[in-house]
């Protein structure tokens, strides 16, 4: 039984991509190549849950991850020597993709308000190796100061409309509410970043409410909040190659690879500027 | 140096990479990057990757996700074994074994290119699985 393609990202902590590829073939996979992201692959040819089942699976090589959620992450591009912080990181699909980039050293601060999804969280933590990450279990939008961090993911919690995840059907109330949480955790964030520091919030939903109007009103109460490029040529190219959808307005991006998504990238100025 | 440092070392020759640690709490041993050493908050939960536990039924015990990480760096009492093999390991199927150059207790298990892939308890010539119930794959016909 085929099913509509899959993708994965390579861990590169545990493999490298061509054997991941040479073994999920031998098992009866066709795994192809995205050309923007060495370390994904789509995957089709078995039933999906099969892919949750397999020995590399268990040894920890692969994380089964949406190519849009994949984006964020690599904007974002945490180095080894980052001090970066998850804001609302569970499952651990970011996380675990950050730590690869950092070649498990620095700082991940993982952290989630959900005190039940940190389960998870921890046990793809530890599925992945995932060795420069600590677990914490903060409402983000009071989350403490001390540190400042160089770089913040705030992948918010959202609608979730147009993500593969499937979406109900949500109020305008529920929608307003959302935006209001989003809001406040997206300042928060940006009151945690060092100067010069990144911030990429991201959702994946296409409510201008909780997409333009929240980065907007960041950048109305935070006058050292700048917009930067997104990176948005990696998206382009491959939403380009598919014939799908992707565009920018003001450097913040929309796109729809598998899923729709939203991100945008914020730098810090000093308070001087 | 920590109980279950001395233990991998003296019973796998495993030495830790330089910028890791472990921290033990309670009967957990976690083994983290020394730079989030310093971070500390009052609703941490845990840092690093839960590298082991101090008592358990066959004495101290690595964690699976701890061979997987480091089993490479083993260098006495591992088992390389083939693909049949660690499927029969990650389908809770005992596995014989001819390797007389490791003692009876716990063996690690390496894939033939070196990599560390699941840990077993020996005794002779039969290997029992030890790897959680959680981490077993559906097998659909027993070998």
């Amino acid at each position: 039984m085929d099913f509509s393609r899959v993708s994965i990202r390579v861990n590169c902590l545990r493999t490298e991509p061509r054997e991941l590829h040479d073994a999920l073939e031998s098992q009866g996979y066709a795994v192809d190549k995205v050309s923007w992201y060495d370390c994904a692959y789509t995957v089709s040819g078995r039933e999906e849950k099969s892919l949750g089942r397999t020995i590399e699976y268990q040894l920890g090589h692969y994380y089964i991850q949406s190519l849009s959620s994949m984006v964020p992450a690599m904007i974002l591009a945490p180095k080894p020597n980052d001090i970066v912080l998850d804001l609302a990181a569970a499952p651990g699909s970011k996380t675990t993709q950050m730590s690869m980039h950092m070649q498990n050293r620095g700082v991940i601060v993982a952290n989630d308000s959900s005190y039940m999804r940190l389960k998870s969280l921890g046990s793809h933590i530890d599925r992945l190796g995932v060795l420069n990450a600590c677990i914490t279990n903060y409402d983000g939008r009071r989350f403490p100061s001390g540190i400042k961090f160089t770089k913040i993911l705030v992948d918010a919690p959202c609608s979730s409309i147009g993500s593969r995840k499937g979406c109900i059907s949500h109020s305008e109330n529920r929608i307003r509410s959302l935006a209001r949480l989003q809001t406040s955790l997206i300042l928060r964030a940006f009151d945690l970043l060092d100067d010069g520091g990144v911030l990429v919030y991201s959702t994946c939903t296409t409510t201008i409410d909780e997409n333009e109007d929240v980065v907007a009103h960041l950048l109305a109460k935070r006058p050292n909040a700048v917009i930067a490029d997104a990176g948005s040529d990696i998206v382009f190219d491959y939403a380009r190659g598919c014939g799908q959808d992707a565009h920018i307005n003001e450097n913040v991006v929309r796109y729809e690879l598998d899923e729709a998504f939203f991100v945008a990238k914020i730098v810090k100025g000093s308070n001087d500027e | 140096m920590s109980k279950f440092v001395e233990f991998i070392n003296h019973r796998f020759g495993i030495a830790l990479p330089k910028g890791f640690c472990v921290e033990e709490r309670k009967n957990n041993v976690y083994i983290l990057c020394s730079d989030i050493l310093k971070v500390d908050y009052g609703r941490m939960q845990r840092k690093g990757m839960l590298a082991g536990k101090l008592n358990t039924l066959y004495g101290i015990k690595p964690s699976l996700n701890f061979v997987l990480q480091f089993g490479h760096l083993a260098s006495k009492n591992f088992i390389d074994v083939g693909m049949r093999d660690l499927h029969k390991a990650y389908s809770n199927i005992p596995i014989q074994t001819n390797c007389e150059s490791c003692s009876d207790g716990l063996v690690i298990l390496k894939t033939t290119d070196g990599k560390g892939a699941g840990i077993s308890l020996k005794k002779g010539t039969y290997l029992k699985p030890l790897i959680p119930k959680s981490r077993l794959i559906a097998h659909e016909k027993r070998m």
